[in-house]
């Protein structure tokens, strides 16, 4: 099995939060939220890769800071800030937190689909370059 | 009619302690309606004693709820179907703000109301959102279980697509059905209301004092002693009204009696102005006998109109007789009527001794040859003219003394009612010298001398005479113009009067009646208010937690506009203002430490109750409280509890109370999940189970299983830490505090073994030397987390998990 991309694993994650397609309900938005927290960390390390390897070493927290700088698009690493709490918040257990709400989760997915769709123009930037 | 328990306690009361005067039979008579009291009043005893035995009809039967499916409603679309377990027991139904889960209460609210607390008084815009924006049909189903019943008992209520909320159809059993009547839950609903809405939690102390008097007061039985209440205040006011009327009356009745000048209405004004009215007096001044005493001015009055005139023309006549008498007695003068009676009796006398005698001599003085033939005719002529004389002075004198004395009859003295016409105001002065006049008649016995007389003064008299006469009557009708207002009034008044003064009697006994029964009433609303105010109490303990707000006695207080819920608030053991010092979240506690011993009575045939989001706005501190009152409650009662957090759930967990958890989610178009957990822990192996047992899944799916086991390990942790802490008697806001602590699995799991968060670097060591097995599987949550591939069963792995979690707090008993 070829190692997933970001992309296909928010494409997961949004069939699962369809919840028929999930086994059980309630399943859908913490699993989602997983994927989705895997798939940021992938596109993240895909963005390193072309822009500064060596990144994906540093500290979650060094490297969201740097994100917006390092990709051009200070909004789009604002959005991908806050994707990373929502979806990290819900992998781990929170005394008083409920599954996150579908519209956040949403969200959260799509800042994470368009950090991928940068970390891809990257790359062909980068093929073009080579 | 009346209930006859009730009736029985009261008369047995009213045996023990009877009000006072006979009232007491006024309050039986309230009790059973307003006829009998109206019956009661007139004095009326035959009246009919109709009761009923309600304490016989039976209650309708203990109803648990076992599913509740909702379509098309708020946040619900598709139908989701909530199913609980029939009994008692606590459900927590927990979903995020947003999920649906409201939907559910609010939805059951709908079928058993018909209406919903949340849309009352709202405006338009507000109740155009009652139906799902994805699914505009709308349906809510229940299921109950009914005690001794073998089928469910089926609701249902629907709605026409982009219907109104009131436009529901009501369906028992899958017929057609106009309302809850017919299973007998009408009025149990209103008295016992199983479903606590959060807008009622969060209001419900907002609310007037007497509403929730009422609300609290609905359950104790006592209504038909409010409704009695009612009924004599109703009798008691009718009845001041009239007093009040009438003295008001009275004041104008006395004024046009002032301005009348009458001696009726002076009569009348003496008798109206005693202490108490002598109506009969009163009534007598306007009824038959007004005619007044013998000496009034009124009799006066009328003796002068009715004053005798005398006739002119007999008058004149008698004045005529009398002269013509006495020409008859001129033409009379000379004759002696005597001397020609004797006359004419010697003449006869002659004539019969010269009838027997040839001799024409006389015999007495010798005249001869005179006693002829000749002398005889015109002797016994001579006889005949002497008699005819005679008589003449006789009849004269006859008539003259007839006529004197006719004319003298005239001539009377002066009527007693002209001497007693002082006062009257009728001036009689000249009637007096006429009549004076009139009565010095001459003594002579001269017909012309009386005759001149009367014709002197008798005309005069007739004159004064009529003219009194005419005053009086003038004088008696200015007299009856002013008095006949006056008259229509009092008898206008009279029977307004005569009812008022009637009432005086029973209006003693009627407020005396009323107060024995407010009495009685409050009696025993505090005897049955004893109980639910100690379950209030036990649930405040419970619910109040680190509070500075106590809780003093809770009673029904009051009657009529004052009644109130009285709430001795003490903080920090002064006097608070009531319910102004207390936080929301204390008053959403305390209204549902008023809602549950009256959800929990006996006599309530639902033995479910539903509250929704009791947490909300509660400390956390509070929420182990509230699932220790939830517990109590549950006991007995199927508890339905709607939460948007966790807390509660986790405060379940920890506190090992029983309790069934269903979670809410929410999808994409409304479409709302339900499912059922068993804790924290339990859920999220769950899904790591099913996920790692799904067949249908993309493969990368099971990259999420270490996540949900990562999860399950944690939320281990938490529950032993919790568990412990407590345990330890630290308070639970310490435990808040400690649990927000960790950031990683490491520092979870340190906090929970190691019991401090920090040590995460020392629990690989400590795992190895208590648990080795479990050193890889918490590395492989880790890092399979992060997405790295695990080269392992994940099935074994998930159950390798739920070994670990429940070595770290095990299964609380469920």
């Amino acid at each position: 099995m070829a190692e997933p991309d970001a992309h296909a694993l928010v494409s997961i994650a949004r069939d699962l939060m369809r919840l028929e397609s999930a086994g059980s309900a309630g399943l859908g938005p913490r699993a989602a939220a997983m994927l989705g927290r895997q798939a940021l960390e992938l596109a993240l390390d895909a963005v390193w890769e072309r822009t500064a390897p060596g990144m994906g070493r540093m500290t979650a927290r060094c490297q969201r800071l740097c994100l917006g700088t390092l990709i051009n698009d200070p909004v789009l690493g604002r959005r991908v800030e806050w994707a990373w709490h929502l979806l990290s918040d819900a992998c781990h257990h929170g005394v008083y937190d409920l599954a996150p709400a579908v519209p956040d989760l949403l969200a959260a997915l799509e800042s994470v689909w368009a950090l991928a769709d940068s970390a891809e123009r990257l790359r062909g930037l980068a093929s073009y370059r080579s | 009619m009346a209930d006859v328990a009730l009736l029985t306690l009261v008369a047995s009361r009213l045996q023990a302690d009877p009000p006072a005067t006979d009232a007491g039979e006024l309050v039986l008579a309230a009790l059973q309606g307003v006829d009998a009291l109206a019956a009661a009043l007139r004095g009326d005893a035959g009246a009919a004693v109709h009761v009923v035995d309600r304490g016989r009809e039976p209650l309708a039967p203990a109803v648990y709820l076992s599913s509740l499916e909702v379509e098309g409603f708020r946040g619900i679309g598709d139908a989701a179907t909530l199913t609980i377990d029939p009994g008692p027991g606590l459900t927590l139904v927990v979903g995020r703000n947003g999920s649906g889960k409201s939907s559910f209460s609010e939805a059951l609210e709908m079928l058993l109301t018909g209406t919903n607390q949340r849309w009352k008084g709202r405006t338009k815009v507000w109740q155009d959102g009652w139906q799902n924006l994805h699914h505009r049909h709308t349906r809510v189903k229940a299921q109950f279980t009914v005690d001794g019943r073998r089928q469910a008992l089926t609701l249902s209520r629907e709605w026409p697509d982009g219907g109104a909320v009131e436009a529901s159809a009501l369906r028992i059993d899958g017929k057609a059905a106009p309302s809850l009547g017919q299973l007998g839950w009408t009025q149990p609903l209103a008295a016992y209301p199983p479903l606590l809405s959060h807008n009622e939690l969060e209001h419900s102390l907002d609310e007037k004092q007497s509403i929730l008097y009422d609300a609290l007061a609905g359950i104790l039985g006592l209504g038909e002693l409010v409704e009695a209440q009612h009924r004599l205040k109703d009798a008691r006011l009718a009845m001041e009204r009239v007093a009040k009327e009438a003295k008001a009356t009275s004041q104008q009745l006395i004024r046009v009696l002032e301005q009348t000048g009458d001696e009726r209405a002076v009569t009348a004004l003496t008798a109206l102005r005693a202490r108490r009215w002598d109506l009969e007096t009163v009534e007598r001044t306007v009824g038959a006998r007004a005619e007044g005493a013998e000496h009034s001015t009124l009799q006066r009055l009328r003796d002068l109109r009715s004053l005798e005139v005398l006739d002119r023309d007999a008058l004149m006549t008698d004045i005529g007789d009398l002269r013509e008498a006495a020409m008859m007695r001129d033409r009379i003068r000379d004759t002696d009527a005597a001397r020609a009676d004797e006359t004419a009796k010697l003449l006869e006398q002659a004539l019969a001794v010269h009838t027997h005698s040839e001799s024409q001599d006389c015999p007495v003085c010798g005249t001869v040859s005179v006693l002829t033939y000749e002398w005889r005719l015109k002797t016994a002529e001579r006889v005949a003219q002497l008699r005819e004389d005679a008589a003449s002075v006789i009849k004269t004198r006859r008539a003259v003394q007839e006529a004197m004395t006719r004319a003298r009859r005239l001539i009377t003295a002066l009527p007693a009612s002209i001497g007693a016409a002082a006062g009257t105001g009728v001036d009689v002065e000249q009637v007096t010298g006429a009549w004076k006049h009139w009565r010095d008649a001459p003594d002579s016995d001269d017909p012309r001398q009386l005759a001149s007389h009367l014709e002197m003064y008798g005309p005069p008299l007739i004159a004064a005479v009529a003219s009194v006469r005419e005053a009086a009557d003038a004088e008696l009708q200015r007299r009856e113009r002013s008095w006949r207002p006056a008259a229509e009034a009092i008898v206008d008044w009279l029977p307004l009067g005569k009812r008022a003064r009637s009432g005086e009697a029973s209006l003693a006994r009627v407020t005396a009646a009323e107060k024995w029964l407010r009495d009685a009433h409050d009696a025993l609303r505090d005897e049955r208010f004893e109980p639910i105010a100690a379950a209030v109490q036990a649930n405040w303990s419970e619910l109040r937690q680190d509070s500075n707000v106590s809780l003093g006695t809770l009673s029904l207080a009051g009657t009529g506009n004052s009644r109130r819920l009285q709430l001795d608030v003490r903080v920090d053991g002064e006097e608070g203002s009531a319910l102004g010092v207390m936080s929301q979240g204390e008053l959403n506690s305390l209204a549902l430490s008023l809602f549950l011993p009256r959800a929990s009575l006996p006599e309530s045939p639902f033995h479910f109750v539903v509250i929704d989001d009791p947490v909300q706005a509660m400390d956390s501190s509070k929420v182990e409280g509230l699932a220790r009152v939830l517990e109590r409650a549950a006991r007995d009662r199927q508890v339905i509890v709607l939460t948007h957090d966790t807390r509660l759930a986790d405060a379940v967990d920890y506190l090992g109370v029983r309790a069934t958890r269903v979670e809410v989610v929410r999808g994409e178009n409304s479409e709302v999940a339900l499912r059922r957990v068993h804790d924290a822990v339990g859920r999220y192996l769950d899904d790591a189970r099913a996920v790692a047992n799904s067949t249908g899944l993309p493969p990368e799916a099971a990259r999420v299983i270490p996540g949900f086991c990562r999860q399950a390990l944690e939320a281990a942790c938490a529950l032993a830490v919790t568990r412990r802490m407590l345990y330890d008697g630290k308070r639970y806001d310490d435990v808040q505090t400690e649990l927000a602590r960790p950031t990683t699995l490491k520092m979870w799991l340190a906090l929970a073994l190691l019991k401090d968060a920090d040590r995460g670097g020392d629990v690989s060591d400590y795992l190895r030397r208590m648990h080795p097995w479990a050193v890889d599987i918490v590395e492989d949550c880790n890092r399979g987390v992060h997405g790295a591939r695990l080269l392992r069963d994940m099935k074994g792995f998930v159950r390798g998990v739920e070994k670990l979690a429940r070595e770290i707090a095990p299964a609380s008993d469920g």
